[in-house]
C-alpha cells in the first residue's frame, strides 16, 4: 500500500480525465488516475522534493493530454468487432471515390423509392434555385456587371454634371474631340447616337430605329457578329460606300434569319446601305435593346448633341485621375454651362433610383425565398430521416460513424439538389424569357440570359442547399441509436407499442442489441 | 505501413507476457533505458486503439499470481498483434540498417 499522492496532484488528474470522451473514462478512468498517481511517487524517489514531483508530473499530464486527448476522441467509437482497416483497400483517393459511387448509387434508388417526397423536394429546391438565380441574373446584369464587354469593368459612361443642380448632361462634339486627342488615362473613347432611318423600296416604309456609333465603338467592345464582319474605320472613310448592320431580331424579322441577307442593299432615308453583318442582340451597350439597324459615322454628333459618350479607362487608372484630366482638357470650351464638370458613371445613371432599388428588393426577396425553399427541402428530408430510424440505427450498430452517415446524406441531398438547380436554372432561364414575353418594353430583361456569374451563383446556392439538407438529418439521426428496431406499427401509445420491447422499453441513449458487437 | 512509436513499445512490451497499464510503461522504461516514459493519456488511448483493432486484447489472467491485484486490468498481444509487431520490427531493422549504411558509413 503506497500513500497517497498530494491533493494537488489527484486534482490535476481527475480534471485532465474530464477533458477525455465518456467512453474512455469509464474504460480506464481509474487506471489512469492510478498510474497518475504512481508516476508522482517516482518522481518524487528520484527527485527527493515532493514539490518538484508535482511540478513535474503536472508537466507530464498536461504534455500527455495534448497529444493523447485529440487521439482519444477520434477513437470514441470502437471499430466493430475489433477489426483491423483493411490493410488492402488502396490508395485512400481510390477508397473515397469507390465510397462516394456506392454512396451515390444509394441514394439514387432510395429517391427512386419515394418517388412523391423526391419530385417534392426537387421542385422546392428548383423554385427556389430558379427565381434566385433569374433576380441575380438582373442584378447583375443590370446593377453589377452592366457592360458584358472584355475590359467592361473599366468601361464608363462620360456626362457633364453641373452639381449645383444635379443635371447630367451630354457632352459636345469638341469635348470628345479634346479628350480622344489629349486623354493618356483613357485607352478608348467613343460615341454613339440614337437615331432612326427610313426604310423604303420593297413594300411599305417602315421606321427603324438606329445607333450611329464612332468608326472605333465595335473594336473597343469587342463584339463578335453572329454572321458577316463587323463595322470598322474603313466604313466610316469619305467616299466609303454606306454599310450598315441589322441587328439579330430585325434580321430574323425582316430577312427571316436568312444568310443571304449579308451584302444586300437597303434604302435607309436617302441612302443605299449595304448590310455587312449582323449584331448580337445580347451585346447591347446600354439599357435601350440594340437598335434594328446600326450604322457607322465619322461624326456620330452631326445628326444633334445628345450623343452618348462611352470611355474605356487606361488598366489601373482610377475614375478619379480621368476626370480630372477630362475636366483640365475641357477648359475654354464654348457654350458649356459654367461649373460643369466631366463625371464617369455606370449606365444605369439612365435609369432612375427607384428602378434600381426594385431590383435590389426583387433579388432580396427570391433570396428569401431560396432560404424557405432549402429549410423546406431539410424539413423535408428530416421527415423522411425519421422514418428510417430503423435502418439508420442498423448501419450504426454495424460500425457506422456520424462522419459516415454524412456522406451518405450529402450524396442524397447532392443528388436532389442537382436536380433541383437542373430544373432551377431552366427556370430562370424561362422567367427571363417569359419576363421579355409579358413586358416587351422592358428592355432590360434582353440581358437576363443565363451568364457565367449567374451559374456560379446558382452552383453556390446550390451547394449550401447540399450541406443544409444533408446535415440537419444526418444530425438529428445520430439520436436514432436509441430505438432502431422499432416494429412496422408501433406507435406511441398502442398496444403495438407496449409490447414492442427493444425500441420502447430499453432506455434511451443505449444502444441497439446488436450494436456492440457486430 | 509504419505503426506509431507508441503503439509500437505497447505491443514489445506485451511481446513476453500480459501485463498492466503499470506493468507496460515500466516495462517500456527498462526496453528504452528510460529514453520514453509513456503518460497516461497516451498509454490508455494506445491501449483502446490496439483493442479496437485486435492487435491485443483483455485477460483476466495475471501473469504472476502473488503479484495479482483484481482491480488492475490485464492485456495480452493476440497472435495478429505479434505478426504486426514482427513485420514492423523487420521495417525497423531494415531501415535501421539503411541509416547505418548512408548515415553512418557502416559498410
Amino acid at each position: 500500500v503506497i500513500a497517497p499522492a498530494p491533493r494537488i496532484v489527484r486534482r490535476a488528474a481527475r480534471l485532465v480525465l474530464r477533458l477525455y470522451p465518456r467512453a474512455f473514462r469509464d474504460a480506464f478512468g481509474a487506471e489512469f488516475l492510478d498510474l497518475a498517481e504512481r508516476r508522482w511517487h517516482r518522481e518524487r524517489r528520484a527527485s527527493g522534493r515532493p514539490g518538484a514531483a508535482s511540478l513535474r508530473t503536472g508537466r507530464m499530464l498536461v504534455c500527455d493530454a495534448a497529444r493523447a486527448i485529440p487521439v482519444a476522441w477520434r477513437e470514441r467509437r470502437p471499430r466493430p468487432g475489433g477489426s483491423l482497416p483493411p490493410p488492402d483497400r488502396g490508395p485512400r483517393l481510390m477508397h473515397l471515390l469507390r465510397d462516394s459511387l456506392t454512396d451515390l448509387h444509394l441514394g439514387l434508388r432510395s429517391h427512386v423509392r419515394q418517388p412523391a417526397s423526391t419530385a417534392l423536394v426537387v421542385l422546392t429546391l428548383a423554385l427556389g434555385v430558379g427565381a434566385s438565380t433569374a433576380a441575380f441574373s438582373a442584378l447583375d446584369r443590370v446593377v453589377l456587371h452592366p457592360l458584358p464587354f472584355p475590359g467592361g469593368d473599366r468601361m464608363a459612361y462620360v456626362s457633364m454634371l453641373m452639381p449645383q443642380r444635379g443635371w447630367q448632361l451630354a457632352p459636345a462634339a469638341e469635348h470628345v474631340r479634346r479628350w480622344r486627342e489629349g486623354a493618356r488615362t483613357l485607352d478608348g473613347i467613343e460615341v454613339y447616337q440614337r437615331s432612326s432611318f427610313t426604310r423604303s423600296g420593297e413594300g411599305a416604309a417602315e421606321i427603324v430605329s438606329a445607333d450611329l456609333v464612332s468608326a472605333g465603338l465595335p473594336a473597343m467592345l469587342g463584339v463578335r457578329p453572329v454572321l458577316g464582319r463587323m463595322l470598322g474605320p474603313a466604313d466610316a472613310a469619305p467616299g466609303a460606300p454606306a454599310a450598315v448592320m441589322l441587328s439579330e431580331r430585325y434580321w430574323r424579322a425582316a430577312f427571316g434569319g436568312r444568310p443571304g441577307a449579308i451584302g444586300q442593299r437597303v434604302q435607309l432615308s436617302d441612302r443605299v446601305h449595304t448590310v455587312v453583318g449582323i449584331w448580337p442582340d445580347l451585346a447591347r451597350f446600354d439599357y435601350q435593346a440594340v437598335p434594328d439597324v446600326i450604322a457607322v459615322s465619322a461624326s456620330p454628333h452631326a445628326r444633334g448633341e445628345f450623343a452618348l459618350v462611352l470611355a474605356r479607362r487606361a488598366p489601373g487608372v482610377p475614375a478619379e485621375d480621368v476626370e480630372r484630366e477630362l475636366a483640365a482638357l475641357s477648359a475654354g470650351i464654348d457654350g458649356v454651362p459654367p461649373g460643369a464638370v466631366p463625371q464617369l458613371g455606370p449606365p444605369y445613371g439612365f435609369l432612375s433610383d427607384a428602378y434600381v432599388q426594385g431590383i435590389w428588393l426583387v433579388f432580396a426577396g427570391a433570396f428569401a425565398l431560396l432560404g424557405v425553399a432549402v429549410v423546406n427541402a431539410g424539413n423535408l428530408l428530416l421527415g423522411r430521416a425519421a422514418n428510417r430510424t430503423g435502418e439508420i440505427g442498423v448501419r450504426l450498430a454495424l460500425g457506422g460513424t456520424t462522419r459516415r452517415l454524412l456522406r451518405l446524406f450529402l450524396a442524397e441531398s447532392l443528388i436532389l439538389a442537382s436536380a433541383g438547380a437542373a430544373l432551377g436554372a431552366l427556370l430562370a432561364v424561362l422567367i427571363g424569357r417569359g419576363y421579355v414575353l409579358v413586358a416587351p418594353e422592358r428592355q432590360l430583361a434582353a440581358g437576363t440570359w443565363l451568364h457565367g456569374r449567374a451559374v456560379v451563383f446558382a452552383i453556390a446556392v446550390t451547394a449550401v442547399a447540399v450541406v443544409v439538407c444533408a446535415v440537419i438529418p444526418a444530425w438529428r439521426s445520430r439520436s436514432a441509436r436509441a430505438r432502431p428496431t422499432a416494429r412496422p406499427g408501433c406507435v406511441r401509445g398502442s398496444w403495438a407499442h407496449r409490447r414492442c420491447w427493444p425500441c420502447c422499453s430499453r432506455p434511451a441513449r443505449r444502444s441497439w442489441p446488436g450494436a456492440s458487437r457486430a | 505501413m509504419s505503426m506509431p512509436r507508441a503503439t509500437f513499445l505497447v505491443l514489445l512490451a506485451l511481446a513476453d507476457r500480459p501485463r498492466h497499464g503499470l506493468g507496460i510503461v515500466d516495462r517500456i522504461e527498462d526496453v528504452t533505458e528510460g529514453e520514453t516514459k509513456l503518460g497516461p493519456g497516451t498509454l490508455y488511448t494506445t491501449l483502446q486503439q490496439l483493442l479496437g483493432h485486435g492487435l491485443i486484447r483483455q485477460t483476466a489472467e495475471a501473469p504472476d499470481p502473488d503479484d495479482h491485484d483484481s482491480r488492475r486490468k490485464y492485456y495480452r498481444i493476440t497472435p495478429l498483434g505479434t505478426r504486426r509487431l514482427r513485420d514492423e520490427a523487420r521495417q525497423i531493422r531494415r531501415l535501421s540498417r539503411a541509416a547505418a549504411r548512408h548515415v553512418l558509413g557502416d559498410s
